[in-house]
């Protein structure tokens, strides 16, 4: 077989492609309306607690450099054990990508192209993303560094175009903490601490090819934190352009805030911006998870994953239309299923059983090898 | 090589133009205005007035009806206006409609509520136009008078709605999702502008009024339809309007207010002023089991007119003045919110939404039967006007005529 | 090699989308598989199926060429 290609990316793509891996599908869907007007008080806590999730996992990858999450569960469980539990791994990153890919394809169907079959949308961005991962992990390193300063700026500027076209009124976000915290720690655990932010396992994959691994902790905590400022931001935006009641009410909230900007009467209907935003956001995150499934494939099967981009992203496209008959049915799973049974187990469940075996495993190596050294 | 980089072109071509979901420009009709009327058979008549567009080219004008109207009837709205074209031959775009007419009697009898879900829902309209309740004649006669400076009747209506609320204020301001808003939230009521028509509407459709100086058919402004969940219960005039929005966000307004209390009716003697900044509070408080509401309101203002003979050069008049000033909008006001209590028991201006930021354990406890709450409420209105400057006079030449008392 | 993991990643997810889907319903197991592969009259499912069973090709192919280039090897 060919050898296998060793593909590296920089800290600052690593840190970009985190960054809009964060904001792409919380732009779509929007998070915390369940905690009204205090959602962007349970977005805070949530970041802070994700970025101690994400450092646990940088902590457990530290253990074994150079290895991917899928060679740590090999080392640690054993050949057949390994690759029974990788590929449920495997399993998973797909089944998110492509709920990923429909969240998506909801948005441009039922706001901007509404008679092209849902069909279509999803192969042809499913497409982009297996050619992206085709060329490989530089390529899309390079990618996201190439689109980062729009996306950005683009964030930035729709917050100031509200707050200057005077729909931004700091009165929605009254009553601060109405009914105190129990509701917010409620929505927290489980669903907002997994799905911007406990999804970032992901990343355990892609972690060991960043240059300097060494730095790799600090960089991915700080970026978790000025993502999770950037989703306040977002949030604050929707609460107060849109009010709690008609947040709760809108499917895409951010969508809806941007359709209220009219900015001197001249600047209006910029709502193609945030579609853009969340384009992007939505091929990083659709293309991560992809990525994750397809290393695993490489180390179970032991087929370069280059030779099954292609073939596997098509299953992607078709499972995106399969998942769910409808739009509420998609929604129900996503709050009722997905985070309990699938986020929770694979998050945080699995690496925290699996911490103590690897750094106990870690540590017999390391006898062994000093003990190899010394004779 | 080249061949599959070709095919991947073509293939390209096909799949990333979009091409399910365009329409050329010379197949849509922009609709700038539709009304609403009780249906004779069905639910529903609706009258969609969408742009001639040769009209609007700036070579050759060409002569005719600046709009067209449709009329048809049905069940709901995206029924109807997907329907619309047995007799329209372009594709309706409603994302600019510049203004909803609604007759009072759907708003009356049905409520709102069933068609405005079918605006909020779809992607094409945006939150941008004013809700107007029409008084007396058809919603459909509104979409059909012509104006001559505008042209296109809704155009008309919706720029003149923004130029009174800068100038003197006479529209609440609300718009689609606030108007939802407002119809589910516990502590505030909806209202929406009203208007009439002035004159003959028949008269008023025909293009050819454009070249009449008095306009033959008017729409008018004619201040606020109160309602209660989503139903239609009263309305409030003009001047009610301009108090109403004062408690919430006014731009600017003008004001006469009497020199004296107890002057003669013959001939009253009034001052001028012009708010040109304007901030309101509204508090509610619990005093035992009485709720209170109070409106506390600062404004800035100038003075335009002056017919007393008073000399405003001395800090005392403007003293004076504020203090008049203060006194008339201070009962202004309070006779607004009292005339809603009384009449309509509906909470339009948020005095319970204000309760629900400020004492939110007491809110939850009252919203649900707030409009009783509201209505048995004991207001406080306080006023504070600034008077800064008089125009390009110090002294009114008036003071300087003979005293009336001298004549005498 | 490529094509059975095409096979098995397939029929896993299938799978997977059948247990959530008796979660969610609270139907039975056959019936979620046989909505599953059952086409809806009207939608454009075809599209997808057609893309699915490209990749399905292509993935045959891939085992060909690499047996090919393995075999080329090793004369």
């Amino acid at each position: 077989m060919s050898k296998k290609l060793v593909e590296n990316i920089s800290l600052w793509q690593l840190a970009v492609l985190m960054f809009t891996f964060e904001i792409g599908s919380v732009a779509v869907v929007g998070v915390g309306t369940d905690t009204k007007q205090d959602a962007w008080i349970a977005v805070g806590v949530a970041t802070v607690l994700g970025a101690g999730l994400v450092w646990f996992y940088v902590y457990l990858l530290q253990q074994l450099p150079g290895r991917n999450l899928f060679e740590m569960i090999t080392f640690c469980f054993g050949k057949w054990l390994g690759k029974i539990i990788g590929l449920l791994y495997v399993y998973y990153f797909l089944y998110i990508s492509a709920r990923v890919l429909r969240d998506f394809c909801e948005l441009i169907t039922s706001v901007i192209f509404e008679s092209t079959p849902i069909e279509v949308i999803s192969i042809t961005m499913v497409g982009i993303c297996a050619y992206m991962l085709y060329l490989g992990l530089e390529v899309f390193g390079r990618t996201g560094e190439v689109f980062i300063p729009y996306v950005f700026t683009f964030i930035i500027l729709i917050g100031l175009a509200i707050l200057f076209s005077g729909e931004f009124e700091l009165k929605n976000l009254l009553p601060i903490l109405g009914d105190g915290f129990g509701p917010i720690l409620k929505h927290v655990f489980p669903r907002l601490l997994t799905f911007p932010f406990g999804e970032l396992v992901t990343f355990m994959v892609i972690i060991p090819y960043v240059s300097h691994f060494a730095k790799a902790a600090k960089v991915s905590v700080f970026t978790v934190l000025v993502s999770g400022f950037i989703i306040i931001y977002g949030t604050l935006i929707e609460i107060a352009s849109l009010g709690a009641r008609q947040m709760e009410r809108t499917v895409f909230p951010l969508l809806s805030a941007a359709r209220e900007i009219s900015l001197l009467e001249f600047i209006e209907r910029v709502d193609l911006i945030i579609v853009f935003v969340v384009m992007f956001g939505i091929i990083t995150k659709v293309s991560v998870f992809l990525y994750g499934g397809l290393k695993g494939l490489e180390h179970i099967m032991n087929v370069p994953y280059r030779y099954m981009v292609f073939p596997i992203s098509m299953i992607i496209g078709y499972i995106a239309i399969q998942i769910s008959a409808n739009n509420a049915e998609h929604i129900e799973e996503g709050i009722r299923f997905i985070p309990l049974y699938m986020h929770i187990p694979f998050q945080i469940i699995f690496p925290i059983l699996m911490a103590p075996l690897l750094i106990w495993k870690v540590k017999k190596q390391k006898r062994r090898s000093d003990a190899n050294g010394s004779r | 090589m080249k061949k599959r980089l070709l095919l991947l072109l073509c293939a390209a071509t096909v799949i990333l133009t979009g091409c399910w979901d365009s329409i050329e420009l010379n197949d849509i009709a922009i609709v700038t205005g539709m009304a609403i009327d009780p249906g004779k058979d069905k639910k529903y008549q609706l009258t969609v007035g969408y742009v001639n567009p040769a009209q609007y080219s700036k070579q050759n004008p060409a002569q005719g009806a600046p709009v067209s109207i449709m009329t048809l009837e049905g069940n709901s709205l995206p029924e109807i206006s997907a329907k619309m074209n047995v007799g329209v031959s372009r594709r309706l775009i409603f994302s600019h409609t510049r203004a909803l007419y609604i007759n009072e009697t759907v708003a009356k009898d049905n409520g709102v509520s069933h068609f405005l879900d079918s605006l909020e829902r779809s992607p094409q309209f945006r939150n941008d136009f004013n809700i107007l309740i029409t008084k007396n004649h058809t919603a459909r006669d509104f979409a059909m008078i012509n104006d001559p400076v505008e042209r296109v009747p809704s155009l008309k209506v919706q720029k003149s709605i923004k130029t009174l609320l800068k100038s003197w204020g006479g529209d609440p301001r609300v718009r689609l999702t606030d108007f939802i808003d407002a119809i589910i939230a516990e502590g505030r009521s909806p209202v929406a502008s009203t208007v009439v028509i002035e004159g003959d509407p028949k008269k008023g459709q025909n293009a050819e009024s454009n070249m009449e100086v008095k306009a033959p058919a008017k729409i008018m402004l004619d201040g606020l339809a109160v309602f209660k969940k989503d139903k239609l219960i009263g309305y409030l005039s003009l001047d009610d309007t301009r108090n109403y929005l004062w408690t919430q966000k006014l731009e600017s307004t003008m004001i006469s207010i009497p020199c004296e209390e107890d002057q003669d009716d013959e001939n009253p003697l009034y001052f001028d002023i012009v708010i040109t900044n304007n901030k309101s509070e509204m508090r509610t408080e619990y005093k035992g089991n009485q709720p209170q509401l109070k409106v506390n309101i600062f404004s800035e203002a100038s003075i335009n007119s002056m017919q007393c003979q008073k000399d405003l050069s001395k800090i005392a008049t403007f003293t004076e003045l504020e203090k008049k000033s203060d006194k008339q909008i201070k009962n202004m006001i309070t006779e607004t919110i009292e005339k809603v209590q009384k009449d309509y028991g509906v909470d339009i201006f948020g005095f319970g939404e204000a309760l629900n930021r400020q004492h939110y354990k007491k809110a939850k406890k009252v919203l649900p039967y707030w409009n009783e709450e509201f209505a048995r409420a004991d207001v406080e209105v306080d006023v504070r006007i600034a008077l800064r400057r008089s125009g390009t006079r110090s002294k009114s030449f008036i003071s300087d005529l003979p005293k009336k008392d001298a004549e005498d | 090699m490529v094509t059975f993991t095409f096979s098995v990643i397939f029929a896993g997810l299938l799978l997977m989308i059948a247990l959530i889907d008796m979660f969610i319903w609270q139907q039975s197991f056959y019936q979620c598989i046989s909505k599953l592969f059952a086409l809806d009259q009207g939608a454009n499912e075809g599209y997808v199926i057609a893309t699915a069973a490209a990749g399905f090709i292509y993935s045959i192919a891939m085992d060909y060429r690499i047996r090919k280039n393995k075999r080329s090897q090793q004369s």
